[in-house]
């Protein structure tokens, strides 16, 4: 974070899927996947999404590369170091040139290509529909692209069948990269994958960004990962976004709730370290129909009259770390000790 | 599976490729496609093996039992039945083929429409489906038979405009399930267009299972026909087909003294549509190899 620009702003993000019922497929409520988000993402910094399974974290990233139409809010994006422009509110016309600076990383590297194209086919797609017409000069893109992601690029004439899930994972990041973009959406990129290929597109990843300047919004339900590759993070639940910090800092000493019980979650490698697990009770609000006041209340340990009658506002309790918990000051939570990136032994 | 980056070969083979492998090693399936080959050469080659003219009357050896001459014998109008058994192959197939093409083209566009634009179109055209599917085929056929008036083209149309529910149906499953997939999102997430992404991304993923389910309603095609020319509304004569040769069993005299003139079509539709439901199992084997039992 050199120059610390904005590279993308959010505010006030929504998206709301109607719930249709019957013949003439009526909207009779919504799910508030994604309801009312507010994040910065600076040049050059890698920005985590985390939260569970189901807290819009992912219909938030597709909103931002606008594979959904949100329903309401900004998303600002910068491009090539210019003006910041608004691109949930552009027409699909006005959005095509812009759509090739942000890229999108997905889950699952089986349904994310396409079983009857080949990887020149996939990865050249890109470049096709963004007006690259000359055969010879997308192959020779695509050829460049594979050996960036540690593929040969003799593979191109090959169909993703008879690559492994690390592999596919590979093809589907060069596809991301071929129109250079500044931003990669990488929606949990990793968690398909087992542990040891996790580690290395993780990696790869990382050698990407320090290469290309890339800019990474990485959304994860792991947060190890999160602490393995985030600069800073924002946590979501039930549609909002909860907490937001430096990744250290939110891992140090977390100030909403929520964050305190998904970080006791996370496994100690450490046998000599005691682990209190917070074990939350009952289950994840329904975004069709959230409870009232803090949507976290109902299983919130420190929940007080308050949680439940007022919906507490995201509010910065120390320079870059913001919480939106009634209590954020009065509760001492506890984080993880071992600290995240370079760490030194806590006993 | 190879190690990572370490693969064995650099050219894999294409899905079709593959298909095409494990239905080579379909015994049933290679039977289906031999029959299949020497029914479809012998009805093209008929003019050659045919001898004689498949409508020329030729009453002093009328009602032959086969011989030398004939064959498979002649009929009650004197002509020779192993002639209009290869010829009515040629319509048979014809009028299973083009009414299949016909209710698949229907199928494609309605079903792909339905499935990937959902909503109120999608029970629109779902809606619509299912009252064509209660109608009762052969009798509908059997009245608008008589305002086309009957000839091969009009028994075609009638086929083809009334076999397309279960095309629909299959498409439209298939295009719901495609449009959800990450790749359709990637390539919308690039500004592909839906033209582009029906083409390029949801159509190539249908035709597999799809291969499958034209090859049956070929079938059902060449069966409805038969049905119909043996109830009389089909193909008229003097052009033969499987159906209306056997259309001449109605009379007691011929289904008992004469099984020449009846056998002969009734075993063809049999092997043919027996060597296509072989072709059809083959492919679909082939195409999703988790159907195999065996």
């Amino acid at each position: 974070m050199e120059n610390e620009q904005v590279l993308l702003e959010v505010k006030g993000l929504r998206k709301f899927f109607p719930i249709r019922k019957g013949f003439w497929q009526r909207a009779v409520g919504h799910v508030r996947a994604v309801d009312g988000i507010d994040f910065h993402v600076y040049k050059g910094e890698t920005f985590g999404i985390v939260g569970e399974s189901g807290c819009g974290k992912t219909t938030a990233s597709r909103c931002i590369v606008r594979a959904l139409q949100p329903t309401a809010g900004e998303i600002h994006f910068r491009v090539n170091d210019g003006e910041m422009t608004d691109v949930a509110n552009l027409s699909r016309d006005e959005l095509q040139p812009l759509r090739r600076h942000m890229q999108m990383i997905f889950q699952d590297p089986f349904s994310s290509l396409n079983p009857r194209m080949t990887l020149f086919d996939i990865i050249g797609e890109p470049l096709l529909v963004n007006g690259v017409a000359d055969r010879r000069q997308r192959i020779e893109r695509v050829e460049e692209l594979l050996a960036l992601v540690g593929l040969r690029p003799e593979f191109l004439q090959r169909f993703p069948h008879a690559f492994s899930g690390g592999q596919r994972q590979r093809i589907g990041i060069a596809r991301a990269l071929a129109l250079n973009p500044s931003l990669i959406v990488a929606d949990e990129p990793v968690s398909a994958l087992d542990v040891s290929v996790q580690a290395q597109i993780l990696n790869l990843l990382l050698e990407l960004q320090e290469r290309l300047g890339l800019t990474y919004l990485f959304v994860a339900h792991d947060l190890s990962v999160v602490k393995h590759i985030c600069d800073r993070v924002a946590v979501m639940y039930v549609g909002r976004v909860v907490e937001t910090a430096q990744t250290q800092q939110l891992f140090e000493s977390p100030k909403h709730p929520y964050t305190e019980a998904l970080l006791s979650a996370v496994p100690q490698p450490d046998p000599t370290l005691r682990s209190q697990r917070i074990i939350l009770e009952g289950e994840v609000a329904d975004p069709a129909n959230p409870p009232s006041g803090c949507y976290f209340h109902p299983r919130c340990r420190y929940a007080v009259d308050l949680c439940r009658e007022q919906t507490p506002e995201l509010e910065e309790v120390e320079p870059g770390h913001a919480v939106s918990c009634h209590r954020a000051l009065e509760l001492d939570l506890a984080g993880t000790l071992d600290a995240p990136i370079p760490q030194t032994a806590h006993s | 599976m190879s190690i990572e980056g370490r693969p064995r070969r650099v050219h894999s083979q294409s899905p079709t490729a593959q298909a095409w492998r494990r239905f080579r090693r379909h015994p049933l399936a290679l039977a289906g496609l031999v029959l299949f080959g020497i029914v479809l050469l012998a009805t093209v080659a008929a003019p050659l093996i045919g001898r004689y003219d498949y409508a020329e009357l030729n009453l002093p050896d009328k009602f032959q039992s086969p011989s030398l001459a004939h064959f498979l014998g002649t009929d009650r109008v004197g002509r020779d039945i192993w002639s209009r058994t290869l010829y009515g192959g040629r319509v048979s197939l014809a009028v299973g083929f083009a009414a299949a093409s016909i209710s698949t083209v229907i199928g494609v566009i309605l079903g792909s429409v339905s499935g990937y634009y959902r909503g109120m179109t999608d029970q629109i055209i779902m809606r619509f489906t299912d009252v064509v599917m209660t109608f009762p085929r052969v009798v509908i056929i059997l009245t608008a038979a008589i305002y086309l008036g009957q000839s091969i083209a009009s028994v075609i149309f009638l086929i083809g405009i009334f076999s397309w529910p279960g095309i629909t149906r299959l498409v439209r499953g298939q295009v719901l399930s495609l449009r959800e997939q990450q790749f359709v999102l990637a390539s919308r997430s690039l500004g592909s267009g839906n033209r582009r992404i029906i083409v390029n991304h949801v159509l190539p993923n249908v035709v597999a299972p799809l291969l499958a389910s034209v090859t049956f309603d070929v079938n059902g095609a060449i069966l409805l026909e038969a049905g119909l020319s043996f109830l009389g509304v089909g193909i008229p004569l003097p052009t033969p087909s499987w159906g209306n040769m056997l259309e001449s069993a109605r009379s007691l005299d011929v289904l008992q003294d004469g099984p020449w003139i009846w056998v002969p079509p009734a075993v063809m539709i049999l092997l043919t549509v027996l060597s296509i439901n072989f072709i059809g199992d083959g492919l679909r084997d082939a195409i999703d190899p988790r159907h195999q039992q065996g």
